[in-house]
């Protein structure tokens, strides 16, 4: 195929996967269905590496695919799947308007790479994601266009729905996203280090420090289809040098390192004597013995590393970072946990909590299972219609560091949606459906009648109950006509609804999270009500 | 008012939050006059809700009564939660259309309709059904949870509520139609005519720390709507405000309307089977002078479409 064509193709995918995200993250109305999130985040690598422990083969098969793909073609992902990958392209791009382009060939840091990458899918058996999630490609995009493309676009928005509405429309301006200032900090420094790397060498981030591009490097070794420089026709003009994003084309030595190649094809019709091309490796020559001088030393080093040894090294280690999550039970069944009523109403002043552990959304199962699995992506933040999702900094300690948490400050789990869980990349939170996520019990809600507005005041409120989706909350006859707040605990779903609109501070009614979430019973099991009887047809 | 000025006066009081000034103090506006030939409250039942509302308006004199040519109307539904309208969480669709339907037969210019909603707020105006009835009826539905499009008046008459931040089409609309949805409610007992009224406001969250029932009642003396129009086709008589299913419902095919605010509050009251005395918000309204809970002092017109 020519050079152009593979090009396009490339940038045709490249395009659909990032401009695809951005629209998915940036969305202020959830415009599109979650599918499309689906489709977009299938392929990406560490997340459907992570989704091989949930059921069966069907969860394995994005992986699969990965891997499948890079053996036939070698990094062909990391030039047209990865947004990361296409990000650092335009920032290359940009660095390089005006300057001649100095790409020399270069070595690599293949050992680096491979440390590297092997620490970080060690790490994932004993720590979990954390380490997975902080150099995941795609988190890394995600964590970018969650805490500073989307604040960005949001005020950008608001100011051109302010200007229409001065004209006369009627325009509603979008929230402010979830935002936190150690996720930002940490995202800033992560950009800044791969936007450095991407302007002055090109794709130095994918080849140095990428532990997908680690993983996907040893595969490429082994690919179908490389790109393969053609020693005879060979000037060592150095066309094909400016073009290569990731200095693996060494002219002098007519070779190209397939291991680091990104499969840009932007090489491919650079060539005045079309000496390079993608080809199977049975239209490679093996090579001939040759007048020209023997490989460096350094060569030598770095094929062995790229050894067999290294290989099963790292796979051994990829599949060793699912275990924890083939280990982990799935959520938890059973009644929630009766809450002990204080004596009278509610619970006794003494019990309020002076602060709680952090509260993991629906369908993560457990908040251990939850820590395992999310690399922190900010997807679910992006898509909340309510912003209950916040990121969290050490709330989870350091196993959940930066992952969203439940918080009933910013606002409530709506009843009716299921988004998050929908769109997560990794199946950090299950894909259950909605009339499942309904009974999904988070924690507990317990009512402090000493902070209560009816308890206090004597004046009618009720807040808590209008909101409660599954009448966990109900008021009660209490005196002087006035109501108060009850619990039923297993109703509760500790959605939040009721904490974040007590209208009083502290609140009077707070949920307390569960480590493992519960299942509510039905709250539609009462029989039907009865229509007032009447004798006449009007009471009045 | 107009809405650029509206929009400049908001602005040059940015800090200090936008005001809307006392002249739009509009205590009564279109209040029928006193030797009026039509009915103070009419109560009809037995039919689907666009004929019972035919059947109402018309025994009051018509739309055109309360709608001139080239007016602006607001009708303001329940629209508080992200439920279908089975749930009777919200006010019915069709009723919706239907009276959008007359006021633009009557000649309104626009009619808008909007709620500060409790639920995210694009899917209530969606699965309520309320948002394809207007624009099927040819109304604009308009968002009431960005803040930006509201602004504060002061309440004088008011006794715990003395200000409020309110969305500006209640400031400039030229009539305000209250139509609620008839449930019950956990807090204020029953949420009727006065209570859908919170939907207009900011700051749900002061009324519920400021005495409810008082609140509740203080709002309407600084506008009473035009008409009150409360659904009662399909009741939410148990878990209201939002109910958890539709056995919390019971179709009662009914409905009332009344420009007084109160009577009409009174008169649903009683349609649940639950006392006025129950009910503080009524009390305080009668002592505002907004209405009477005396309904055998009104002129009632009791209409039944069909027995089944």
């Amino acid at each position: 195929m020519r050079g152009s064509y593979l090009r396009m193709i490339r940038i045709a995918v490249s395009s659909f996967f990032f401009l695809g995200l951005l629209v998915v993250f940036l969305d202020p109305v959830q415009f599109l269905p979650a599918a499309f999130a689906d489709v977009l985040t299938w392929p990406q690598f560490i997340p459907a590496l992570l989704r091989i422990s949930g059921a069966g083969l069907l969860a394995a098969s994005a992986f699969l695919a990965v891997v499948l793909l890079t053996l036939l073609f070698a990094r062909v992902y990391c030039s047209s799947i990865c947004p990361l990958g296409t990000y650092q392209d335009i920032v290359a791009r940009m660095a390089r308007r005006g300057r001649r382009p100095h790409h020399k060939e270069h070595p690599g840091f293949p050992r680096t790479h491979f440390v590297i990458t092997a620490l970080v899918f060690l790490s994932a058996v004993v720590l979990g994601t954390t380490a997975l999630g902080w150099l995941d490609p795609y988190s890394i995009f995600g964590r970018f266009a969650a805490f500073a493309l989307k604040p960005l676009s949001t005020v950008l928005h608001n100011s051109g729905v302010f200007l229409l509405n001065a004209a006369g429309a009627r325009f509603a301006a979008a929230p402010m996203p979830p935002w936190a200032v150690p996720s930002f900090l940490f995202m800033a420094a992560t950009m800044a280090v791969v936007t450095a790397m991407a302007a002055t060498r090109g794709r130095l981030f994918c080849n140095t420090i990428c532990p997908v591009g680690g993983a996907l490097r040893i595969l490429a070794r082994f690919s179908v289809f490389r790109i393969h420089l053609d020693p005879s026709a060979c000037t060592a003009c150095t066309r094909c040098h400016r073009t290569c994003k990731a200095q693996c084309i060494d002219a002098r030595n007519h070779s190209v390192d397939t291991s680091r190649c990104v499969a840009c094809f932007n090489c491919l019709d650079s060539c005045p004597r079309n000496g390079i091309a993608f080809l199977p490796f049975w239209k490679i020559p093996s090579p001939a013995p040759s007048s020209k001088a023997p490989p460096q030393p350094e060569k030598r080093v770095e094929t062995r590393l790229g050894s067999r040894r290294s290989f099963f090294a790292t796979t051994a280690a990829m599949f060793t970072a699912s275990l924890p999550v083939f280990a982990q039970q799935g959520r938890g069944q059973g009644r929630g946990a009766g809450q002990g009523r204080g004596q009278g109403w509610g619970q006794p002043a003494e019990s309020y909590p002076a602060s709680l552990p952090p509260l993991a959304p629906p369908g993560a199962g457990s908040t251990q299972r939850f820590n395992d699995r999310c690399t922190a992506c900010g997807l679910c933040l992006s898509q909340c219609p309510t912003g209950v999702l916040q990121p969290a900094f050490l709330n989870y300690g350091l196993s959940g560091l930066f992952q969203p948490h439940m918080d009933f400050h910013a606002g409530s789990c709506a009843y009716e949606c299921n988004r998050c869980l929908e769109v997560c990349p990794t199946s950090a939170l299950q894909p259950i459906p909605l009339a499942e996520k309904k009974r999904v019990q988070l924690g507990i809600a317990e009512f402090y009648k000493h902070l209560c507005i009816v308890h206090e005041e004597h004046t009618a409120c009720g807040a808590c109950a209008e909101h409660c989706p599954t009448a966990a909350v109900k008021m009660i006859p209490w005196r002087n006509g006035l109501t108060m707040p009850v619990v039923e605990p297993d109703l509760c779903i500790g959605c939040g609804a009721c904490e974040h609109t007590c209208p009083t501070s502290p609140r009077a009614i707070i949920v307390r999270p569960h480590q493992m979430h519960q299942t509510a019973i039905d709250p539609a099991s009462e029989p039907a009500v009865q229509a007032p009887a009447a004798e006449e047809d009007f009471p009045f | 008012m107009k809405r650029r000025q509206f929009v400049r006066q908001s602005l040059a009081c940015l800090l200090a939050g936008p005001a809307l000034g006392n002249s739009l103090l509009k205590a009564e506006s279109k209040a029928p006059a006193e030797d009026s030939p039509f009915p103070d409250l009419v109560a009809v039942k037995g039919g689907q809700p666009a004929a019972l509302f035919d059947r109402g308006i018309s025994t009051l004199g018509g739309m055109s009564r309360f709608v001139s040519k080239g007016q602006t109307v607001v009708v303001k539904p329940n629209i508080g939660w992200d439920a279908p309208p089975e749930q009777a969480a919200n006010t019915n669709p069709a009723l919706v259309r239907r009276i959008i339907e007359h006021c633009l037969e009557a000649g309104a210019r626009r009619v808008y309709v909007f709620d500060h909603t409790c639920d995210p707020w694009r899917k209530a105006y969606r699965n309520s059904g309320i948002q394809e009835a207007t624009r099927d009826a040819g109304g604009k539905m308009v968002p009431g949870n960005d803040s930006g499009h509201y602004g504060k008046i002061d309440i004088p008459k008011g006794r715990s509520l003395k200000s409020a931040e309110i969305h500006e089409l209640i400031a400039e609309c030229d009539v305000l139609l209250n139509v609620p949805v008839l449930k019950n409610h956990g807090g204020a007992v029953v949420s009727l005519a006065m209570k859908n009224l919170m939907g207009v406001v900011w700051d749900r969250g002061w009324w519920h720390r400021n005495d409810l029932h008082q609140c509740i009642a203080d709002f309407p003396t600084w506008r009473k709507p035009d008409l009150n129009i409360i659904d009662g086709y399909r009741a939410l008589l148990r878990n209201g405000p939002q109910g958890v299913s539709v056995k919390d419902t019971a179709v009662l095919r009914q409905m009332v309307l009344s420009t007084d605010i109160v009577a009409a509050d009174t008169a649903a009251t009683l349609l649940q089977d639950k006392k006025v005395r129950e009910v503080p918000f009524l009390s305080h309204a009668r002592d505002l002078g907004l209405g009477t809970t005396r309904l055998r002092d009104l002129r009632i017109e009791r209409i039944v479409l069909s027995k089944s």
